[in-house]
């Protein structure tokens, strides 16, 4: 027997989709059953006061969590979110509930014994309910109590060999797609780049001292799977110079049909033959392809690397083998001046162990930043307000057409005084002496 | 209970203590077939709805079901996907920036048995575990943020609202028959925890009104500086009140200003802004993308201003949803995202088309990037709607400039007059300040009569005009060899 009735939460069961509610439940089940007889050290019914408090929020249209700010781990500014119900008499179980967010391996493939050895952690010592994952990318852990926290790193550290992640005004956990793991078109190893770079600010993650919060990702190619340049202060985007690869043969396979024109991602709808013409060179961006029926030539000067023409032809056409990566910064949500795309800084960065090239950027940026930043502003906003310049500038990066799509439309330049001959200090008189009052 | 300790000092947290050790290293948990090809692998395709090969270089090659899940996920679901694991994939299984869950076998009998397996678990309320599918042309799994389950600030639930959107567009997850991927994603405030901004179709929770002052605790709770600067429009201000016979601390609220955001109650909660009662809600935004393939990546918009919540299910958000997905899957051609398709026809023809109604708040008018969202061109489609601006309204009243009298022009010459010592140029805006009931042209009505009996002149800069008496002025007496 349950201890709330859900009546609205219960309607979620229902339908194809997998069931949170369901999930909860048989959760909740299970602790009460405890067939491993473990002595949990937090309420045994803590999921089954978490479904009867949002079902008090299903009725009133109103959270019941309230926010703490202090709780979290001896020596670490981050990692631990503090939660509080604001109906603890009723839901004593999730009367504290704070979360916890463990770093994820890059990529997140797992071992099952690992997944098992975290969940043997959190029957104990939490809710035994997760996210798998957040949004930036992290292992959320989600509720326990304040005593167990430092109970709860000490097993990840000494027994998972696994830190904390981020949170606050700090480099937030950063995250990359699969990359060269499963991906043909990964232009460089990003599950390095990303665990590499982790390593390496290690400090920056656990001790906050940035303006604000500071994001990083890593996609493997322009078509973004981590939504790196959408999201991230600082998005490495893998790209490469050359030529792309072209297997002639191959073409005319999947001219002739043989092959599944976009890897099959269309296979549901009846869209007539594959058209070479029409669906590939005539959406090409920059028009730089051709067919003469029998040969496909790509003009490598023209093309902007979207991808579209390797994604529909993945067994013809292939990345070429001079690869790199573009760095975009200073994505965010819209909060506060509009949301922001990352914006190109340097086009074409070297993406090879062990990442100094790319390093020095960051560094340079967050040098600027942490001294130039106002509180809660996100890098994004500091360079629109203070000028791409001027980020040209402390990144020592020269000005080159691709940082724009067009240049300026009004002559509002605001030169530096020793742009100008002469400077800015002026002789009023001999001024006069060439013209009268 | 009793108190299990790992061998944590609180008097000495340093002793034993291991830090900054980061995450595991990734290739430790590869299953052997992706340790081998790393970096070699050749191509890829999806055999079906939810399976894909991918192929090396050296022949092998591995298969990958990908399933939807939850992300609010239970021990005991993901002690079964351990099983699964185990079971068909030697142990090794990983997820998805989306939250779907990827099982990887070598063979094509093992991938048979693996989704046999699958498909065959089901909750104890009915709904699929593991449903396959989430690839190609279709719509996979929802990013979500946390909502009513987990968080302070939210304006609507965001485990409800994508179990009912998913149950809606399922059909979808199956198969890959839309014009090109759509990706949903789903915040459940405007801090947009995930990235619903460059998404296909994004639900964004909405308060609707400013927080409340609660002025018994506000003082007690709340340290000030920290609310006012805490509001990103600058609409909170330190303030004294009187709180039963007391002198109180606290803030005040410029209502016209807030974008209820609900920052303000993260740094204090006596400022509560959640509101069951009318206020709160969803927003639908659509067309944006984060992929460079053909087009740039682009933000998505705002297409559905408020919609209430509804739980447990959401019916008109998943009805609105669908409704879109549907018009957009019949029209567009293959190969164009929602947003691609919509700039093709134009915004003024996605309104005809999907018959949402086009209100005003769907016009940007939060700071300058609003101005380019306007249009400054001719170039528009007709539609019903373009014929509503102007329906042959009454033409405008002819509205009385004649009549000036004796007594307005006197009032605009004491006016200057008693002016003169310290300014002798003003705007016409600042004769209306002196008829405050008549019409602006009136006015100009009574300076013109004045210029005409030559008592008012002009000044010009020659780009601005202004009006003052006649002679007046330091650079009169300069200029025209006076």
């Amino acid at each position: 027997m349950a201890k709330h009735a859900t009546p609205l939460l219960d309607q979620l069961e229902s339908g194809p989709w997998p069931s949170f509610v369901s999930d909860i439940k048989q959760a909740a089940a299970v602790r009460a059953k405890n067939p491993k007889g473990l002595d949990y050290q937090i309420p045994v019914d803590a999921p089954e006061d978490l479904l009867g408090v949002l079902e008090l929020s299903y009725e009133d249209g109103e959270t019941h969590w309230k926010h703490g700010g202090i709780v979290g781990v001896f020596g670490y500014g981050g990692g631990v979110i503090g939660r509080y119900c604001d109906q603890p008499e009723k839901f004593p179980g999730v009367a504290h509930f704070h979360t916890i967010r463990v770093n994820q391996p890059s990529g997140k493939y797992y071992s099952t014994e690992y997944l098992r050895q975290l969940c043997d952690i959190w029957d104990l010592r939490g809710s035994s309910l997760t996210n798998m994952h957040g949004s930036t990318g992290d292992i959320v852990l989600l509720g326990t109590q304040t005593p167990q926290l430092e109970e709860i790193f000490w097993q990840i550290t000494h027994e998972m060999n696994t830190d904390l992640g981020g949170s606050g005004s700090n480099l937030r956990t950063p995250a990359a797609c699969l990359g060269q793991s499963r991906c043909e078109y990964a232009c460089y190893n990003t599950q390095l780049a990303c665990y590499q770079l982790t390593m390496d600010y290690q400090d920056e993650l656990h001790r906050p001292a940035f303006p604000y919060k500071f994001k990083f990702k890593f996609d493997g190619c322009p078509n973004g799977c981590v939504a790196a340049m959408a999201r991230s202060d600082f998005a490495v985007v893998g790209t490469w110079k050359d030529d792309i690869k072209i297997d002639q043969s191959a073409v005319k396979e999947y001219v002739a049909g043989n092959f599944k024109p976009n890897a099959g991602a269309h296979a549901g709808r009846d869209w007539g033959k594959f058209d070479l013409q029409k669906e590939v060179i005539d959406l090409c961006p920059t028009h730089c392809m051709k067919w003469d029926g029998a040969k496909l030539s790509i003009n490598t000067k023209e093309c902007v690397r979207c991808m579209h023409c390797i994604n529909t032809m993945p067994r013809a056409l292939h990345i070429g083998d001079e690869r790199g990566a573009s760095i975009l910064v200073g994505a965010k949500a819209p909060i506060l001046d509009g949301a922001q795309m990352g914006s190109l800084l340097v086009p074409f960065i070297p993406a090879e162990e062990p990442f100094d090239e790319i390093k020095a950027v960051i560094e340079k940026i967050w040098d600027w930043w942490m001294e130039e930043g106002k509180n809660r502003e996100r890098v994004g906003e500091t360079i629109k307000r203070l000028s791409f310049q001027k980020l040209l500038e402390v990144t020592e990066i020269p000005a080159v057409p691709q940082h724009v799509l067009a240049p300026r439309s009004n002559p509002y330049i605001f030169f530096k005084e020793e742009e100008v001959p002469g400077g800015w200090t002026r002789d009023i008189k001999a001024y006069r002496q060439r013209h009268q009052r | 209970m009793a108190f299990i300790s790992t061998g944590y000092n609180p008097q000495k947290p340093m002793e034993g203590r291991i830090s900054d050790i980061g995450p595991r290293k990734y290739d430790t948990f590869f299953p052997p077939v992706i340790a081998k090809n790393f970096g070699k692998w050749l191509y890829h395709e999806i055999l079906e709805p939810g399976v894909l090969v991918h192929v090396a270089e050296s022949g092998d090659k591995v298969y990958t079901v990908r399933c939807g899940g939850a992300r609010l996920m239970s021990t005991v679901h993901i002690r079964e996907i351990c099983e699964i694991a185990d079971k068909h994939c030697d142990g090794h299984v990983r997820f998805t920036t989306r939250s779907n869950i990827e099982f990887m076998v070598t063979s094509e009998d093992k991938l048979k048995a693996l989704k046999a397996d699958l498909a065959g678990r089901k909750f104890a309320g009915g709904s699929n575990k593991f449903p396959i599918g989430g690839t190609g042309a279709g719509i996979t799994n929802i990013v979500h943020t946390q909502g009513w389950v987990h968080c302070h600030t939210p304006a609507t639930d965001a485990s409800g609202p994508v179990k009912a959107v998913m149950d809606a567009v399922f059909e979808d997850f199956q198969s890959m028959k839309l014009p090109a991927p759509l990706r949903i994603s789903l915040a459940c405030c405007l801090n947009m925890c995930g990235a619903v901004h460059v998404s296909d179709i994004g639900i964004v929770g909405i308060h609707r009104k400013p927080p409340m002052i609660d002025q018994e605790w506000v003082d007690q709770l709340c340290e000030i500086p920290l609310a006012v600067a805490a509001c990103p429009v600058g609409a909170v201000r330190p303030t004294k009140e009187e709180f039963e016979g007391k002198k109180i601390n606290s803030v005040a609220i410029k209502s016209e200003r807030c974008m209820y955001c609900g920052n303000c109650y993260t740094m204090c909660p006596a400022l509560p802004i959640s509101d069951g009662q009318g206020g709160d809600g969803v927003v639908i935004m659509v067309g944006g993308k984060i992929s460079n393939r053909i087009s740039k990546p682009k933000f998505s918009k705002v297409v559905v201003a408020y919609i209430p919540n509804e739980p447990p299910r959401w019916p008109t958000l998943t009805r609105t949803i669908k409704h879109i997905v549907d018009v957009y899957a019949k029209n567009a051609n293959k190969y164009e995202r929602l947003g691609d398709w919509a700039e093709r026809i134009g915004w003024e023809k996605f309104f005809e088309l999907t018959d949402l109604e086009f209100t005003h708040h769907i016009i940007d008018d939060f700071r300058d990037p609003a101005y380019y969202t306007w249009r400054q061109t001719t170039q528009f489609k007709f539609s019903d709607t373009a014929l509503t601006a102007y329906a042959g309204q009454e033409a405008h009243e002819a509205q009385a400039t004649s009549g000036v009298t004796q007594a307005d022009k006197d009032i605009v010459v004491k006016f200057l007059t008693d002016k003169a010592g310290s300014k002798t140029k003003f705007y016409f805006n600042n004769f209306l300040e002196l008829f405050p009931d008549a019409s602006p042209r009136k006015v100009k009505a009574v300076l013109t009569a004045l210029v005409a009996e030559d008592k008012v002149e002009y000044w010009s800069s020659g780009s601005t005009t202004m009006y003052g008496l006649k002679g007046s002025g330091k650079q009169s007496k300069t200029e025209e060899g006076k």
